[in-house]
């Protein structure tokens, strides 16, 4: 008794060093919780603290203590004991020492909580009843929760069944308790099935008695009980079927978790009608406390998260049309009030917040087609106040930025702008699914709400536009130079995307707006051409510049890489135009009209200054950058349009974009501005990026090519030799896509050689130099490698296959011979000659690495024999890694591309012994590396590179027993280490490595082979790795015991003796009871796993037992 | 050694560049790399970091550089204008066996051809202490000289795996 006192007085000791000022004080403190935390059986001495103690800290961590050990040793635990535990808990949470403080109470409630879940499938019985310990506390609950007239008690069952759902609901904040995920499962279910719906019933009722009287006194009362119905709201509801496994992991998290979906049982609760003294209808209890609570700030937010659940009702109970229609009605009914309230009040911030995630919710949940569907006089309504909504945030960070609060501004526009814009657009995307899918008219008010949503829709775009321009020439002002530069192309990518729905939806007024915007922009730089004020000039270059990119995003998406149609909404307002004005010859077609505006900018304006001034110091490099990007994305869409991606293509723009002559001229001025940038902007690698995509997205379409011949001349050679190298290898790809769209092979021979010839020869002249190695060093010399490698690699990096010359398919072996007749070259002088020099070896690397990728599998046996040759060399290559001092980045970077390149390897099509052979030599050399240098803790460099070992193991080309054992070795050591790697899909990979090879070496072990030894010793590694590690179970179980059994078919008395290795090792108390269960469960795996599915499994079941039961029991070492 | 000597090669600007070329190379300032070299306050760089920023958001790039010594290992800065001209050095790197270290704390280096080179000091810091102490404990020592812009230093040093 002494001694627990002692212990106890020095836990609360602990407990309050952990405030002191003193360091070292708080360092002992921490380790001697930390040391309490992990005690084993701590019952006795937790009970003692409980009773005894008056510091609140030393509760707290008893508490946790008490509920981490019961956890760990639940198993071991006798059944009297568990429910002796379960009592204390349970007798303390009502005791007046845990109500004193809301925190001892809540963590006593999560103890609980957690310790019940762990009880939860318990099979033993207690009391006369013959109940289980699960059973015996739900009971103690629901008593504790109708006690109305003790207030304490009732907190503490309303706190502890809220911390239950919390637990049960595997949810993020629920506790670990170390068990699989089925455990989880069937708890979830048993609860849901038999408790979930009570809880509600009683809370709700609770609530309704309440709001009848709200008083100070009923504050805290009210505050637990709504936490625990928005706790109940954030169920995630699962059917008790056996689908409902694949079901729930298919579906990513935040999917399942964005709705509320109820099971069927559920529809009375939730859509009752009847009014009582006991119960109203759940939205309008929810909404009529909001009303009376208004003034409570936390309850009434919490108030508002349980309407954001309502919101996102879906699922059994509401699919019928009928029901889903009136629920609806009743939601818009509450909510309108609140919103027109909101609207002209600028209600606090997290009022604001909230109330924009519940019509986020609203509208995607419930989308058009329900709005449709419900009486005009609700819907309408909802429609116009969202958009009033959007109109005042759009307001409101207006006021913010002028006030010179930057930060609120941008959480404004994150937490509620976007999600208005978010709801918006996903009512918008119904509107078009349901008018292409022809389900329109079979909606009662389709039209006048569609009309309605329109309109709205018009004035948010015009809206949008304005606000956007304001704010950034708010911003213009307080521009600091210092800032490094946020893109707005990559800042507001996402927003503009969404708002581009915005203006497509509105295409009418849309593009009129943005074509008025930007020719008035140009003619004012037109007009004042060389006078205008450089305060002057900066704003109506913001604006163009936001103009342009909003027009951008009106038009084509911004992340096609490839030719692709013109947005629906798009062309058919251009088609429905073009009919309409038939007759009218004076009447453009729109988008051209728009378009026109901004090429006025390009040619008339831009390209006319650069040749005026012969410099571009007059120009915004931001307009031009915007206004290329604009050029590259339009040219994949709207140049030469697609007639088979565009089926109503409007004659007008056909005769625009689709006309030879008219392609000509624009791919003449387009050429010509590709040219002049090249020349003038050669220190804007911004402009360079964009400019060379446009060559590249010209140069992909096969039918724009022969545009691009008769301007040859304008863009090769290069008038600046010293342009970024990264831009040159770009445009040299753009080169090589010109020149294999030739139409034959005397033509193709004759521009190819004009690309390749200069590279060879600067390449043949400094090679071929005597004094190479004096001079390597030098600048220039250094700078021409690297420039004329780059081009090579822009080169190398177009597959040839796509091509077709003469009318025959053909591969085209131009790149390839190139690469090749100097791929030793690079290995054997330059890789030696610029080993210090990261770069130029990254460089090199990274033409090794195209070239597989791209080259590879088109090659033929010589050339193949010819890279094979290389590549060895190249791993072999003494100066790739050895010169590398201590710089582990520039040592990583290398690496990763050598892993890089034999992935390519790897994963090509190509099947040859002396690929084999290459890929062994690649190992070989980088295995060391690898190994000795930590690079095993890079999971991504890892990761590729235990999937070459795993195709090396299971490959059936390869026959493992020809690995030549420098090889073998330490591959094998190596997947043996690697199943215990921090990484969940390195050790899977290794496992499966394990069990591939094992398979394969038993159909060579008829060869004679004795595999008994190392068969053992995989065993003995699976063996720790199951028992003594912790590891991810649902990820790594099934590969683990698969690998496991494997194993044990090949090697069944290797299995045995590592068993009984690994019980003789235990403390002997035990050893009976782990040979018990080694006996009921895994001493007779399946005999032919590979045929029998079912039989794995279940050997996977038993192992899963095996290690529940087992586990905690064994001490580690 | 000069292009002369071999007339089948081209006369072209980069052939020019022999060893005797100059100690800097102008490029412009916006194709510097990360990891080259850059002549900053008239010590020969390597550059560490680089970044654009502008006058105002529709002014012209300017690149601020931060460069590192090469041989003393101080952090200078640069900003400069796109557009302009910077100058590069001209980094060579070779590497010698020390044959012994002077009494007055010279390097007595074994050239590729056989002769000697004396006219390098022992590195100050750590990497001097190691050379010497491998030196004294009669290990075969390799340095690597760094020259640029005429001056020459050991970076650093590896011991000969066999001896």
């Amino acid at each position: 008794m002494e001694q627990l006192q002692q212990q106890a007085e020095q836990i609360e000791l602990a407990c309050v060093g952990l405030q002191s000022l003193k360091e070292q004080e708080r360092a002992t403190s921490e380790r001697i919780i930390a040391s309490f935390n992990q005690m084993r059986s701590p019952y006795v001495l937790c009970f003692h603290i409980l009773e005894r103690s008056s510091v609140v800290l030393a509760h707290f961590y008893t508490l946790s203590t008490i509920r981490d050990a019961a956890v760990r040793e639940w198993s071991s635990i006798a059944s009297n004991d568990r429910s002796r535990i379960v009592e204390y808990l349970l007798g303390y949470l009502v005791s007046d020492k845990a109500a004193a403080v809301s925190t001892t109470r809540r963590q006593a409630c999560n103890a609980l909580a957690v310790i019940i879940k762990r009880a939860w499938l318990d099979p033993e019985k207690f009391t006369e009843q013959n109940l289980s310990l699960s059973q015996l506390v739900m009971t103690r609950i629901y008593s504790m929760m109708s006690q109305l007239d003790n207030e304490n008690v009732l907190m503490a069952g309303i706190g502890l069944a809220a911390s239950l759902v919390t637990e049960m609901s595997g949810s993020s904040k629920s506790s670990p308790i170390h068990l699989t995920w089925d455990y989880h499962q069937r708890t979830l279910v048993s609860f849901q099935n038999e408790h979930l719906q009570p809880i509600v019933r009683h809370i709700l009722s609770l609530l309704t008695k309440m709001s009848f009287v709200v008083s100070a006194r009923t504050i805290p009362l009210l505050h637990v009980s709504i936490q625990l119905l928005v706790e109940t709201l954030e169920w995630q509801f699962t059917e008790a079927s056996a689908t409902h496994m694949t079901y729930l992991s298919a579906m990513p998290k935040n999917i399942q978790s964005s709705f509320f979906r109820p099971l069927e049982s559920w529809r009375q609760l939730i859509h009752s009608t009847e009014k009582t003294n006991e119960s109203v209808n759940i939205v309008d209890l929810v909404f009529g406390l909001y009303s009376s609570l208004s003034g409570h700030k936390e309850i009434s937010h919490l108030l508002r998260v349980a309407m954001t659940r309502l919101a996102c009702l879906s699922g059994p109970t509401i699919n019928q049309a009928t029901v889903r229609n009136e629920y609806l009605v009743r939601l818009l009914n509450h909510i309108s009030p609140l919103l027109s309230n909101a609207i002209q009040q600028h209600s606090s911030w997290v009022e604001m917040e909230d109330l924009s995630n519940l019509l986020h919710r609203i509208c995607s949940n419930f989308k058009f087609q329900a709005l449709a569907s419900i009486p005009l006089n609700y819907s309408s309504i909802f429609i116009e106040n969202i958009s009033k909504f959007i109109l005042s945030s759009l307001n409101i960070m207006k006021i913010a930025v002028e006030k010179g609060d930057g930060e609120m501004e941008n959480e404004f526009e994150n937490e509620c702008f976007l999600l208005l814009l978010k709801g918006w657009v996903s009512l918008l995307t119904d509107i078009e699914s349901l008018i292409g899918q022809k389900k329109a008219n079979l909606l009662e008010h389709f039209e006048p709400l569609y009309h309605t949503l329109k309109s709205c829709n018009d004035q948010i775009y015009i809206n949008y536009v304005k606000t956007r321009i304001q704010l950034s020439h708010i911003d213009l002002e307080s521009f600091d130079a210092d800032d490094d530069l946020d893109q707005d192309i990559n800042k507001y990518n996402d927003q503009l995307k969404m708002v581009s729905f915005v203006g497509r939806m509105s295409a009418a007024s849309s593009l009129e707006i943005l074509k008025n915007e930007i020719n008035g922009c140009v003619d004012r730089l037109i007009q004042q051409g060389g006078n205008i004020q450089p305060k002057e000039y900066a704003y109506v270059a913001e604006t163009l510049h936001w103009l342009i990119l909003l027009a951008g995003h009106l038009l084509f998406d911004s992340e096609n890489t490839s030719i692709t149609g013109i947005p629906t909404p798009i062309e058919q307002y251009s088609y429905q135009f073009s009919l309409q004005n038939n007759n009218n010859n004076n009447v453009n077609d729109p988008i051209v009209e728009l378009c026109n505006s901004i090429l006025r900018y390009a040619f008339d304006y831009e390209l006319k200054s650069i040749a005026h001034f012969k410099s571009c110091e007059r120009l915004s490099p931001l307009v031009t950058e915007s206004s290329m990007w604009f050029l590259a994305g339009w040219s994949l869409v709207y140049l030469l349009p697609s007639s088979s991606m565009n089926p109503h293509l409007s004659p007008r723009l056909e005769a625009a974009y689709s006309k030879p002559e008219s392609v000509a001229v624009i791919v003449k001025h387009l050429v010509e501005k590709i040219s002049l940038n090249l020349e003038y902007w050669s220190s804007e690698p911004a402009i360079l990026r964009e400019t060379s995509s446009l060559l590249g997205n010209i140069s992909i379409n096969t039918e724009l090519v022969p545009y691009l011949f008769s301007s040859w001349n304008l863009l090769f050679p290069l008038k600046n030799d010293l342009l970024v190298p990264t831009i040159q290898c770009k445009l040299y790809q753009s080169f090589t896509n010109i020149v294999y769209s030739t139409k034959t092979t005397a033509e193709l021979g004759q521009f190819f050689n004009q690309l390749a010839i200069p590279i060879m020869e600067r390449l043949d002249a400094l090679l071929s130099r005597a004094d190479l190695k004096m001079i390597s060093n030098d600048v220039q010399i250094k700078e021409s490698f690297y420039i004329i490698l780059e081009r090579i690699k822009g080169i190398i990096s177009v597959s040839p296959q796509r091509f077709s010359v003469d009318g025959n398919f053909c591969v085209i072996h131009q790149g390839s011979d190139l690469f090749l007749k100097y791929s030793a070259s690079l290995v054997n002088t330059l890789i030696p000659l610029y080993s210090h020099n990261q770069d130029t070896i990254v460089l090199i690397l990274y033409l090794f690495s195209r070239f597989t990728k791209n080259q590879f599998e088109d090659l033929d046996d010589k050339r193949s024999g010819l890279i094979y040759q290389v590549l060895v060399q190249l791993f072999k290559s003494e100066h790739l890694f050895n010169n590398v001092q201590a710089q582990n980045k520039d040592f990583y970077d290398r690496m990763k591309i050598v892993i890089k390149i034999l992935h390519n390897l790897v994963n090509s099509d190509v099947e040859s012994e002396l690929l084999i052979q290459t890929i062994y030599t690649g190992v070989c050399s980088v295995m060391p590396s690898i190994t000795n240098r930590g690079l095993l803790d890079y999971p991504k460099l890892s990761n590729r590179f235990f999937d070459i070992i795993k195709y090396i193991f299971s490959s059936d080309d390869i026959d493992l027993t020809k690995i030549p054992s420098e090889v073998a070795l330490p591959l094998f050591s190596l997947v043996e280490v690697g199943i215990s790697h921090h990484d969940t899909d390195i050790a899977k990979m290794c496992l499966e490595s394990i069990a591939s090879m094992t398979k394969n070496l038993n159909r060579a072990s008829s060869a004679g082979l004795d595999l008994k030894t190392p068969f053992t010793k995989l065993i003995g590694s699976i063996l720790n790795f199951l028992l003594l590690q912790d590891f991810n179970m649902d990820d790594l179980l099934y590969s683990a015991s698969t690998t496991l059994s494997e194993l044990v078919i090949s090697c069944p008395d290797g299995y045995k003796a590592k068993v009984i290795e690994l019980i003789q090792q235990q403390d002997p108390s035990i050893q009976p009871l782990i040979l018990g269960h080694y006996e009921q469960y895994i001493s007779n795996p399946p005999a032919h796993t590979k045929l029998n599915f079912a039989a794995t499994e279940q050997f996977t079941k038993n192992l899963k037992e095996f290690i529940t039961r087992v586990k905690p029991l064994l001490q580690k070492k | 050694m000069s292009d002369t000597e071999n007339d089948d090669i081209p006369q072209e600007d980069y052939t020019n560049a022999g060893s005797g070329a100059s100690l800097t190379y102008p490029v412009q300032c916006s194709s510097l790399r990360k990891n080259g070299h850059v002549v900053i306050n008239n010590r020969p760089c390597k550059v560490v970091e680089m970044s654009t920023s502008k006058t105002g958001k529709h002014g012209h790039a300017k690149v601020n550089i931060t460069g590192i010594d090469i041989f003393s290992g101080k952090k200078y800065e640069e900003i400069c204008p796109s557009t302009h001209n910077i100058d590069v050095p001209n980094v060579s790197r070779n590497e010698y066996s020390v044959i012994y270290i002077t009494d007055d704390s010279y390097l007595s280096l074994l050239k590729e051809d056989g002769t000697t080179k004396d006219d390098l000091k022992v590195p100050e810091g750590e990497i001097g202490e190691n050379i010497t102490a491998a030196i004294d404990a009669g290990k075969d020592v390799l340095v690597t000289v760094i020259s640029a812009l005429g001056e020459e230093g050991v970076v650093s040093y590896k011991e000969k795996s066999e001896k």
